[in-house]
C-alpha cells in the first residue's frame, strides 16, 4: 500500500438519511397520498411492505421507510457528490412534511457507509491498524488479536453528534440460482474482506422545519463528512 | 455498541429494535454482530445531551472557501441586522437615515439569494419595495424594529414558509409601510373598481 488511506479510497455502500419527529399521526390516513406524490418523480415504485405504523417501499432510486415518528431514504449508488441522492431526498421529505404537516425534527441523521476490498482479510486488518488511530500498544489484548478490528469514536455536543466506525471484517456473497437454471446461471459463493467506513452525521438539537433547506445542507454535509474524515484517516490531522 | 446498555425491569415486555436509538439505520445496515438486548424491559438509562433548537450558523457551518448561497444569506442578513440595530440605537435622525442608506445597499444582494426559499424571497422584495414606497421619507423608529425583527426571524428560519413570510409582511405594513410595488398597487385598484361595477 502506498501512504495512508483516504476518503476516495473507499467505494460508497450506501448513504441514508433519516427525519425523525414527534409522532406524526397523520400518517394513517395520507400514506398513499405520499406515494402518490412521489409517482412523477420515481421510477418503478414497489411498496414491500405496508402497514398502519410502518410503510416500506422501494423504486429504482433507492428504499424508503415511513415510521410514525421517522422517515428514510437509503440509497445504493449515492455517487461522490450526492447530487441525486439530494433530489430523491427533497423528493420524498417534502412529500412527507407537506402531508404529515411536520414542524419540526427531533433529529435529522445521515449515514455513509463506505468500503474498501482488499484481497485477505489479514491486509483489511493491517490497513485499519496503519491508521494508528489508537495510541495502544499493538500486544495481544484479553488473548485476541494484537490489534481491534474495529474502531469506533463519536464526537457530540448540544447541536451535533458524530459517529465514525471503522471495521474490518469478511462479507459472504451468496446467490442460489433455482435448479432449472443451474446449467445457465452458475451459483455465486465469494468471500470479500472490506475495510468497512460508517459515518453517522446526526443533529442533537431540535430542528425548526423552516431552518432546513435540504438542497443545500445535504451536499454541505456530505463534503463535511468527506473533509472531517479524510483528515481523521490521514493520523488524525 | 456505543450505547448505555439497557436496565431490564422483569415483568415488561417489549420487543427490541436491533438499530441503537441514537443511530440512523439504513435497514440493509443494522448490526447483526452486537449482542442482543434482553427483550424483557423497557427501561433503559440515556444521557440526554440537550433538547436545545438548533444555532441557524452551526446547522450550516462549512469548510472556509465553501461557495452556498444559504452561507451567503445568512451574512448578509447578519450585516443588514447589525445595521438596523444601530439605526434603533442612534438618536439622531441624519445618522439613522444614513445607516438605513447603509442597509438599503443589501438589499439587492440578498435578493440574490431569494433561491433559499419563496419566503425568503417574499419578505426581501417587500422589504425593498417598502423603502421605494417610503420616496426618501425617512422609516420611524417602529418601522425600522419591525423589519429588523423580521430580518431576525428569517435569519433563524431562513427557509421560511410563505404563510409565515405573509404574516410577517402583514406585520410590517401594520407599520404602515406599503409593501406593495407602485404599479402593483395602481392595478389592485382598477381590478377593485372593476369588480365593485
Amino acid at each position: 500500500m502506498t501512504g495512508p488511506l483516504t476518503f476516495d479510497d473507499f467505494k460508497p455502500f450506501t448513504l441514508t438519511c433519516e427525519l425523525r419527529y414527534p409522532n406524526a399521526y397523520l400518517i394513517f390516513d395520507k400514506t398513499g397520498q405520499i406515494l402518490n406524490d412521489l409517482k412523477e418523480t420515481l421510477t418503478n415504485i414497489s411498496v414491500s411492505n405496508a402497514g398502519p405504523q410502518q410503510t416500506a417501499f422501494a423504486s429504482d432510486e433507492g428504499s424508503f421507510h415511513l415510521e410514525i415518528g421517522a422517515a428514510r431514504f437509503t440509497s445504493g449508488r449515492p455517487g461522490r457528490n450526492a447530487e441525486n441522492f439530494t433530489k430523491h431526498c427533497k423528493a420524498y421529505f417534502d412529500a412527507l412534511i407537506e402531508r404529515l404537516e411536520i414542524e419540526v425534527f427531533t433529529r435529522i441523521g445521515l449515514r455513509y457507509i463506505l468500503r474498501k476490498e482488499f484481497k485477505t482479510e489479514g491486509e483489511a486488518k493491517l490497513a485499519l491498524a496503519a491508521m494508528m488511530l489508537l495510541n495502544l500498544k499493538p500486544t495481544k489484548r484479553f488473548n485476541n488479536s494484537d490489534s481491534p478490528v474495529e474502531m469506533l469514536f463519536r464526537w457530540e455536543d448540544s447541536q451535533f453528534g458524530v459517529f465514525v466506525r471503522l471495521k474490518a471484517e469478511s462479507a459472504d456473497v451468496k446467490l442460489v440460482v433455482p435448479p432449472e437454471l443451474k446449467d445457465e446461471i452458475p451459483d455465486l459463493d465469494k468471500k470479500r474482506f472490506v475495510l468497512t467506513l460508517d459515518i453517522d452525521y446526526y443533529t442533537v438539537a431540535r430542528v425548526e422545519r423552516e431552518q432546513w433547506n435540504i438542497q443545500e445542507w445535504l451536499p454541505q454535509k456530505v463534503r463535511t463528512i468527506r473533509k472531517e474524515v479524510d483528515g481523521i484517516l490521514q493520523g488524525g490531522k | 455498541m456505543s450505547d448505555t446498555a439497557p436496565i431490564t425491569f422483569p415483568g415488561i415486555r417489549i420487543k427490541h429494535s436491533v438499530r441503537p436509538p441514537d443511530e440512523t439505520g439504513p435497514p440493509d445496515t443494522d448490526r447483526k454482530d452486537s449482542t442482543q438486548p434482553s427483550d424483557v424491559g423497557t427501561a433503559y438509562e440515556r444521557f440526554v445531551v440537550g433538547a436545545t433548537v438548533m444555532d441557524i450558523d452551526r446547522f450550516y457551518d462549512a469548510a472556509p472557501g465553501t461557495s452556498s448561497q444559504i452561507l451567503t444569506a445568512l451574512e448578509i442578513l447578519k450585516q443588514a441586522i447589525d445595521l438596523l440595530g444601530q439605526a434603533q440605537q442612534s438618536t439622531i435622525a441624519i445618522e439613522t437615515d444614513r445607516i438605513v442608506q447603509r442597509f438599503k445597499l443589501l438589499l439587492p444582494k440578498l435578493f440574490q439569494c431569494r433561491a433559499v426559499g419563496d419566503g425568503f424571497g417574499m419578505i426581501i422584495t417587500s422589504v425593498h419595495v417598502a423603502f421605494e414606497n417610503l420616496n426618501g421619507t425617512p422609516a420611524t423608529q417602529v418601522q425600522i424594529r419591525t423589519i429588523w425583527r423580521i430580518l431576525r426571524e428569517l435569519r433563524n428560519v431562513p427557509a421560511m414558509s410563505v404563510d409565515h413570510a405573509l404574516r410577517s409582511i402583514d406585520e410590517m405594513e401594520a407599520t404602515g409601510l406599503e409593501v406593495d410595488a407602485p404599479e402593483v398597487g395602481t392595478l389592485l385598484e382598477e381590478f377593485d373598481a372593476t369588480d365593485n361595477d
